[in-house]
This record gives C-alpha cells, sequence and structure tokens, in this order.
C-alpha cells in the first residue's frame, strides 16, 4: 500500500509539472516568472498530497493555519512583527542583488556580528538598541569598506577581523556588568515578541529611505555592480556608491535583528537572491523574484512561528532553504 | 582638423616604478590611432590614465569633448552568471549623459535597438551576457560604447579574446565607423595587421613614445624593424 502511495504521488507531481508547462506556455509573461508560478504550484499540490498521504485532513489543518494566523494578526506583537519583517524583507532582497552579485555577501555576515557587540553595548548602557545600533554598525560597515580597499588586509580576512572582535565584545560586556540582567539570546535567534513600538517606527522611516536611495539610484548600482571600471569611466563616483551601499546594508540589517537575530539576518541579504538567480534572465527581474521570495519566506516564517510556537529567524531561513532547494533542482532538471 | 584630446607630458609613477614618462600626442577628429608597443610597455596604464582610471603623477590630458565610448580589455565579465540581459547592459552606457535618477525612456529603448540593429545582435536582445559567445559579446560590449554616440572611441585590446574571422570583421567594423561615422578612434592592440591604411596613424610606446606619425612614414622608419623584431 505505501508503495502505491508514492507512485500516486509520483504521478500527481508529474502530471502537475507537465500541466503547468502546457498551460504556462498559452501564457505570455517572462520565463522567469513562469517558473515562479511553476514552483509555486508544484509546491502547493506536493503539499496537499503529502497531507493527504499522512492522513491528515488537509482542509481541517489548512484551515486551523489559516485561522490562526489570521488570530495572530490580532495581537499587535504580530502586526509589528509582519510589518517589520516585510520592510527588512523587501529592503534587504533589493540590497542582496547588488551584493551577492559584487561578491560583496559576507558582508552582511560581518554587520550582523557587528550589531551583536552593538545591542549589547546599548542594552548595558540602557540605551534603546536600535537606536545605538544603527549609528555603530554603519561606521563599521565604512571600516571595513576602507581595510579593503587599501588592500593592506583582504577583503575576507578585514570582514573576519571585524566580525570576530565585535563577537568577543559582545560577550564580554554584558559579563563585565555582573548584576545587569541582560536576555542578550533574544538578538541572538530573533523573537516576535522583542519588536518595540520605537523599532516599527525607526524601521519604518529606514525602509522607505532604503527603498527610494535604492529607486532612485538603481542605474548606478546596477552599474557599480555590474562593470565597476565602466562605471566610473562613465563619471560615477564609485567609491562613494560603495560607501552608500555599505551603509545601506548596515542599517537594514540592524532593524532585521529583532525578528532574525544576529545569527541568522545575512540570510535575509543571500537566499533570495541566490534563489532568484537559478530562473531569472534580467537583473530587474532578479531584484523583483527575490523580493517576492524574500516577503513570502517572511509571511510564511513569521506565522509558523506563532502556530508552531518556534523562533521566526529560523522559521524564515528554512522557508528560504526549501525555496533554494526546489528552485535550484529545477535548474538542474532541465538541464 | 578639430583637436579632441591633448595628452601633454604625462607621467604615472607606481611606488618607485616609472609606468609612463613624458608622453606628448594630439589626437584630432577623425583620427585612427593605433598604440602599440612591447608587453609591459604601458599601452593599458596610458589608456586608463586618459580617461582617469589610474592616477596621473605629473601633466596633464585635456579633452575638447568629454563623450567618450570605452571598450575594455577584458569587456568580456568574469562572472557568466551574471544575470544581465544584453538589453540592459547595453543601456549601461547611456548612464553618463543623463541625470538622476536615470530612467530609459521609450526614444533610449529606440537607440538601443537600432544600434543593436546595426551591430547584428538584435535577435540577442532579450539573452543573458553571459550566455554570448566571446564574438556576440564583443559586439554587445561596443554597442554600450557607441549607444551615447560618442565623438571618440577608447579601445584596450578588444579582438584579443576574439578568433581570427571575428576579430577581421571586428577591425572591419571599426574601420567602417572611423571613415562612414568619423568616430576618432584609439585603439591598443597587439595586433599590427589591423592596421591597414596607411593613413593611420601609430603612436608605439615603450614607457615613452618612441613613434608618433601615419603608419606610411612608421614603415619606413627603423621602428618599424625594431618592432618586427
Amino acid at each position: 500500500m505505501e508503495i502505491l502511495k508514492v507512485i500516486l504521488l509520483a504521478i500527481i507531481i508529474i502530471s502537475t509539472y507537465f500541466l503547468s508547462n502546457y498551460l504556462l506556455a498559452k501564457i505570455k509573461i517572462k520565463n522567469g516568472y513562469k517558473n515562479l508560478i511553476k514552483i509555486t504550484l508544484l509546491l502547493s499540490v506536493l503539499y496537499i498530497a503529502l497531507l493527504l498521504i499522512l492522513k491528515i485532513n488537509i482542509i481541517y489543518s489548512l484551515l486551523i493555519y489559516i485561522n490562526s494566523s489570521i488570530y495572530a494578526l490580532q495581537f499587535p506583537f504580530i502586526r509589528r512583527a509582519i510589518l517589520v519583517g516585510s520592510l527588512v524583507a523587501f529592503s534587504s532582497a533589493f540590497l542582496g542583488t547588488f551584493l551577492v552579485l559584487k561578491k560583496y555577501s559576507m558582508i552582511g555576515d560581518g554587520l550582523a556580528h557587528v550589531s551583536f557587540a552593538s545591542v549589547a553595548i546599548s542594552l548595558v548602557l540602557g540605551f534603546a538598541p536600535l537606536a545605538l545600533s544603527i549609528p555603530l554598525v554603519a561606521i563599521a560597515s565604512i571600516l571595513i569598506i576602507k581595510l579593503t580597499e587599501k588592500a593592506e588586509i583582504h577583503g575576507d580576512a578585514a570582514i573576519g577581523l571585524i566580525s570576530s572582535f565585535s563577537v568577543a565584545l559582545g560577550i564580554l560586556i554584558p559579563s563585565l556588568s555582573k548584576g545587569l540582567n541582560i536576555d542578550i539570546n533574544d538578538y541572538l535567534i530573533g523573537s516576535i515578541l522583542s519588536v518595540t513600538d520605537l523599532d516599527v517606527k525607526l524601521s519604518l522611516g529606514i525602509s522607505i529611505f532604503v527603498l527610494f536611495i535604492i529607486i532612485f539610484f538603481y542605474h548606478t548600482f546596477f552599474s557599480i555592480t555590474f562593470d565597476e571600471e565602466f562605471a566610473k569611466v562613465s563619471g560615477i563616483n564609485t567609491r562613494f556608491i560603495n560607501y552608500v551601499l555599505s551603509v545601506l546594508t548596515a542599517v537594514t540589517i540592524t532593524i532585521g535583528i529583532s525578528i532574525i537575530g544576529t545569527l541568522l539576518i545575512s540570510s535575509l541579504i543571500i537566499f533570495p537572491t541566490v534563489s532568484s538567480l537559478q530562473i531569472s534572465k534580467g537583473f530587474k527581474q532578479t531584484i523583483i523574484i527575490s523580493a517576492i521570495i524574500s516577503l513570502s519566506s517572511v509571511f510564511l516564517g513569521i506565522f509558523s512561528s506563532y502556530v508552531f510556537d518556534i523562533p521566526p529567524g529560523p522559521a524564515i531561513v528554512m522557508m528560504n532553504s526549501i525555496v533554494f532547494i526546489i528552485l535550484y533542482i529545477n535548474k538542474k532538471l532541465k538541464k | 582638423m578639430e583637436n579632441i584630446l591633448s595628452v601633454k607630458n604625462l607621467s604615472v609613477q607606481f611606488g618607485k616604478y616609472q609606468a609612463l614618462k613624458n608622453i606628448n600626442f594630439d589626437v584630432n577628429e577623425g583620427d585612427y590611432i593605433s598604440i602599440v608597443g612591447p608587453n609591459g610597455a604601458g599601452k593599458s596604464t596610458l589608456v586608463k590614465a586618459i580617461l582617469g582610471l589610474v592616477d596621473i603623477s605629473s601633466g596633464e590630458r585635456y579633452f575638447e569633448n568629454k563623450n567618450i565610448g570605452y571598450l575594455p580589455q577584458r569587456a568580456f565579465t568574469k562572472d557568466s552568471l551574471f544575470p544581465a540581459t544584453v538589453k540592459e547592459v547595453v543601456s549601461h552606457g547611456l548612464l553618463a549623459s543623463k541625470k538622476h535618477p536615470k530612467m530609459i525612456n521609450s526614444q533610449d529603448k529606440k537607440n538601443i535597438d537600432e544600434i543593436l540593429t546595426k551591430l547584428q545582435i538584435i535577435d540577442l536582445k532579450d539573452r543573458k551576457i553571459g550566455t554570448l559567445s566571446g564574438g556576440q559579446q564583443q559586439r554587445v560590449f561596443l554597442a554600450r560604447a557607441l549607444i551615447s554616440n560618442p565623438k571618440m572611441l577608447i579601445l584596450d585590446e578588444p579582438a584579443s579574446a576574439l578568433d581570427p574571422n571575428f576579430r577581421k570583421d571586428f577591425y572591419e567594423l571599426l574601420k567602417k565607423l572611423n571613415q562612414e561615422e568619423h568616430v576618432t578612434i584609439l585603439h591598443v592592440t597587439h595586433d599590427i595587421n589591423s592596421i591597414e591604411s596607411c593613413q593611420d596613424k601609430i603612436l608605439f610606446i615603450d614607457r615613452e613614445v618612441i613613434f608618433f606619425g601615419k603608419y606610411h612614414d612608421y614603415l619606413n622608419s627603423s621602428h618599424y624593424v625594431l618592432h618586427k623584431h
């Protein structure tokens, strides 16, 4: 009987694959988007088929999930987490495309570690973590670029230096200031409960600023990502634009740490872009698809965090990983 | 003929190493100048100094018109997975002339189609740049250099990666641009065979100017014998 079920599942998946290919061939949209639709369709069919085979009442379980998610929305902390999460997801997907293609993605990881130290410092000094972290991480981002630029230290080594120093600092400071009860763990793996009203206001303002800068300077960012030398010849101040990119990344990462945590925040920069690159056909399309992937992962991750009572950061990263694996296999199968 | 670029006593120093010493030459409108010289002579450094990609230690260069198209040595993107379409790459060439937010309008799109048609790569418009052959890519980068209707085109060994057939086509294309559209061309090359017309000028450098003048005169000079060996 078990084998029959597996065969049935395979038949369902394969027929969905061919049926979606057939139907999508008739619609006039770009190939990258077609792939995205096809994969979403396959995923939903796989999910339903699995629930059927595991004899879970799908309608019931889906309803529970949707119902709890809607129910969750009535809590202010969930609404705050969703709002801040989606703003960060959107900005980091935009920035991630430039960073990954410039081979700067590890900067995200390094800056996340810096934000860990800055959060520890602000908690000890009694500041709101974001208010102090944003300028501190921004300064660190400029320092990383400066160290790399002078070529006195290799780029990846410069990031390694700053990030390990910051982690050490982040652990030392709270342990030196005895008597203070600081829960730095929330900032390591993130929590939907830790988003404050101030975080919401700050992240709203900053995300809008980041998005505005990216849209306004889109062609300039494209230029320095694709061919920095040519950008320079075209009269673009490439050095300044690199600083801008790095500061925007620092700021976006810092907003995200309360939900996703310092350990995992860099995944928001890297995953959506790398997934999107598996199917996209152009630069603009890469950005749009990675924003869609990033937003949906954050939504599903935060709702799952509430429904299954798990931390949101790992849930979001898991969603991103599933999307990447599927898109990667899809690409390999095509070859 | 109008002067388009003057290079006066230009020197470039990298630490203790003198890469270029007191380079002097003038470029007039409609010139086709081939820059030749042995390996390590500073040909690419000269081009980069003219374009402002390398710091000049002394001397100056003066442009009559800043509208320059540039085709680098390794125009081929190092990253074959880079998700840029031919259209996006070519539109990149328009940025210098635009103010922020540097939007691409419908007239620009028409111009892009036109230049792609002219270079016979219109069919590749929506292809990813990394999936094209070396010859096709070089045409795309030429389109990027030409899209802003430059007065002068600066090329740094653009054909070195191409196979001989493509190379011949490419040189013919440059010739046509120079003769029919009066684009001034400054061409760093290893390949002396690319110089066909004796009216073309040649700039032979080896860290300093060894010879500058018409190809015809160069053939009769002692430097030609030197270069051949």
